[in-house]
């Protein structure tokens, strides 16, 4: 065989040398000269961030029990290009999510998609129901979802959540950033197939956990107050109506209930009406609940003495406009006590003569008419008060019985609440306080108490108050072995800037009487009856008798009755 | 017998050697010159070269040194995967015991012991029928509020 010439082999290794020189260099400018930008590229492939969300607080009642939680859920979605059997896959999937097998078809068919919902927040049961059949396109992402373990318990007042778990309404909205915590990061290193690389980054920054908002909710009480107002809706066939318990020395709120209502865990079906909380947010005209601020001013003005004697018509012409009390009467000789026990809107009216405008009105804002009480909800009416530069005759004999102002139930409470507590305010509160991790309660901090009335007015307004229900139009609060101090109302509604014949009867009062615990208002919106004291004070009796069992509340020594015109 | 010149050197008796005694050097004049070094002998490098336990520790301590390293490193690799096996079971035992709380309140909520009770003819009693008696000198305990969260 014949060798090949010298040359051409020079040449070959000469070629070998350049490329492998070449090949070399390039290595060398990989690996040594970009290898910064190529390890960061390589470190962004594999390392990702994945964004831990914070678990949101949960919302207890004042002795701990949930009302409020979250748990672990599922997005179920789908990836329309695996999806092999769509009618079939639509029918199996549809049982189980509750679904129309068409509308699932459909979005199963979607054309150019990768990715569609089939069902937003779905339970963890029949996420694994759905998992367990490894149904081809079908996927699933963990996500949080609220519950609300007690269903529709004070709805308005816990508000709710939407699918990306902010708060929407109610306390979840008010308290958002201290419920939602805050999120947190994982990052970790995944091989080409998206598993973790199991000697790979791994930083955890944890996700710090939501408060939990300890209410002054009680889950029984709450309860109760709902059955009742429930009933009594029905019974007196009313549109609506709203409670509000109150410890009167603290302003803790007990319940807080509007009807209708509805279920939080189910509140895109809610009607609009029914998610509002108008304790707080919608104001009426009070009434002849409105009649203790009257007396109150009286009182403290000292321009009416206990044993003071009027000569009360049934009617009278005020400004051009006629006044009347509910039942004609002949003329009645009545005390201050008896106006109240009473409820006579004409007597109301001397009184609030004798007292003047200034002084009324300085004890309606002393009492925070036309001011929000600072409770801690969001959208919370203030209530309107005339301004005083135009009050007139008319203006000052209607507020005296309560029309002409407007206030909400919850303003209402605290009025009731003040003279209960010696004629001192206190805010009222629907949250005690959150709590973290470690389980201590950090509490919340509401307004100082302000002094409205002095001891001896709100002493002389419990008794006249103990008179309605003793021996006035109260009499079906009574709650046997107790005094209960309240007043009844019965306001005529204003719809479109004209009052109509329809009404809101109210019943607001606190017991016992001589040691006051607990302030109730009821209202119940256009009952059959108009009279608070058939409508509303059935309702109190029933709650505050739940109430006294409930809190243990023991009887106190009742009260002296008020001078009455008929007294010896 | 007769054996090569080479061989009958071998087995030859060694000569007698007058035995050594150690010589009086004389004083040695002062060094003028460095000391030259000796270069080393020719045979000594090729016979570490040849030495066994050398290569025997080397081998020895190379192929602990690997042996110790996959093992950390599985270690590592077993420990990360454990953790992770322990921080799910931790998730999954938070979401056990939420779940948990929420099944608690909601079999315990009024609502549904109310509607369990009409459902077996109970109803509230009328205003009268319950009386509370009052015990002098013995006070109510209120109820439990919460201090701590959950």
């Amino acid at each position: 065989m014949r060798r090949p010439p010298a040359g051409r082999l020079v040449a070959l290794l000469g070629a070998m040398v350049l490329a492998l020189a070449g090949v070399g260099t390039r290595l060398v400018v990989l690996q040594v000269g970009d290898h910064r930008a190529f390890a960061a590229q390589g470190l962004d492939q594999r390392v990702h961030l994945i964004d831990l969300p914070a678990e949101r607080g949960a919302i207890v009642d004042r002795t701990g029990v949930p009302l409020a939680i979250t748990l672990e859920a599922s997005d179920v979605y789908a990836d329309p290009r695996y999806v092999t059997d769509p009618i079939g896959e639509a029918a199996r999937i549809a049982r189980i999510l509750d679904l129309q097998p068409r509308q699932v078809e459909r979005l199963l068919r979607t054309p150019d998609s990768t990715f569609v919902y089939l069902g937003r927040q779905v339970d963890a049961e029949d996420a694994e129901k759905l998992e367990s059949l490894g149904l081809p396109g079908i996927g699933f992402l963990d996500v949080p979802k609220r519950y609300y373990p007690a269903g529709a318990l004070a709805p308005q007042v816990l508000g709710f959540v939407g699918v990306d778990a902010t708060g929407l309404a109610g306390l979840e909205f008010e308290y958002q950033d201290v419920l939602a915590g805050s999120s947190g990061t994982r990052t970790v290193e995944l091989s080409a197939d998206g598993l973790p690389i199991a000697s790979g980054i791994e930083v955890v920054e944890p996700a710090i956990r939501g408060r939990t908002l300890v209410t002054t909710l009680d889950r029984e009480v709450q309860y109760l107050a709902q059955e009742a107002l429930q009933r009594a809706v029905k019974e007196n066939g009313a549109k609506g109506g709203t409670i509000v318990v109150m410890d009167a020395r603290t302003g803790d709120v007990y319940a807080m209930a509007s009807y209708p209502w509805f279920d939080p865990n189910d509140f895109e079906t809610a009607e609009r009406d029914a998610i509002r909380n108008r304790a707080v947010t919608d104001m009426f005209e009070p009434g002849s609940v409105n009649k203790v601020v009257t007396a109150a001013a009286a009182l403290e003005t000292g321009v009416v003495g206990l044993r003071e004697v009027f000569r009360v018509p049934s009617w009278m012409r005020v400004g051009g406009y006629t006044v009347n009390d509910s039942h004609a009467h002949p003329i009645q000789d009545m005390t201050l006590g008896d106006i109240v026990a009473q409820s006579s809107n004409i007597g109301s009216a001397m009184i609030a003569e004798r007292v003047g405008n200034a002084d009324l009105a300085s004890v309606l804002a002393r009492f925070g008419y036309g001011t929000p009480t600072g409770i801690g909800f969001p959208g919370e009416a203030g209530g309107v008060v005339p301004d005083l530069l135009n009050w007139t005759d008319i203006t000052r004999t209607t507020v005296s019985y309560g029309q002409g102002i407007s206030m909400t139930p919850l303003q209402m409470a605290a009025v009731y609440a003040t003279v209960a507590n010696d004629g001192m305010w206190v805010q009222p509160r629907l949250v005690r306080g959150t709590s973290g991790s470690d389980g201590r309660l950090q509490p919340t901090h509401p307004d100082e108490p302000r002094r409205v009335l002095s001891e001896e007015t709100a002493t002389m307004l419990t008794r006249m108050l103990a008179s309605v229900v003793s021996s006035g139009t109260g009499g079906a609060a009574d709650i046997p072995g107790y005094q209960v101090a309240g007043k009844t109302g019965t306001a005529r509604k204003l719809v479109d800037g004209r009052y109509v014949r329809r009404y809101m009867a109210s019943f607001v009062g606190f017991f016992p009487a001589s040691d006051p615990r607990v302030a109730i208002a009821v209202s119940i919106d256009e009952p059959r009856t108009i009279y608070g004291g058939v409508a509303a004070a059935p309702v109190f009796s029933e709650i505050a008798r739940h109430v006294i069992q409930r809190l243990a509340i023991p009887a106190a020594p009742p009260v002296s009755l008020p001078p009455f015109a008929t007294d010896p | 017998m007769s054996l090569p010149a080479r061989e009958a050197e071998r087995w030859a008796p060694a000569p007698q050697q007058p035995p050594r005694r150690r010589a009086v050097s004389p004083a040695r004049p002062p060094a003028t010159h460095p000391p030259i070094p000796t270069p080393p002998h020719p045979h000594r490098r090729m016979r570490r070269g040849h030495h066994t336990a050398f290569w025997v520790l080397t081998a020895v301590v190379v192929s602990s040194l690997v042996v110790g390293l996959v093992s950390v490193n599985a270690m590592r690799v077993d420990a990360a995967y454990r953790s992770r096996s322990l921080a799910e079971e931790i998730r999954t035992m938070i979401d056990e015991r939420r779940t948990l709380l929420n099944d608690v309140a909601h079999l315990s909520s009024p609502s549904r012991i109310g509607r369990w009770a009409v459902r077996q003819g109970l109803v509230h009693p009328a205003a009268g029928d319950v009386v509370i008696l009052q015990v002098p000198g013995f006070s109510h305990p209120t109820p439990p509020t919460v201090e701590a969260g959950e």
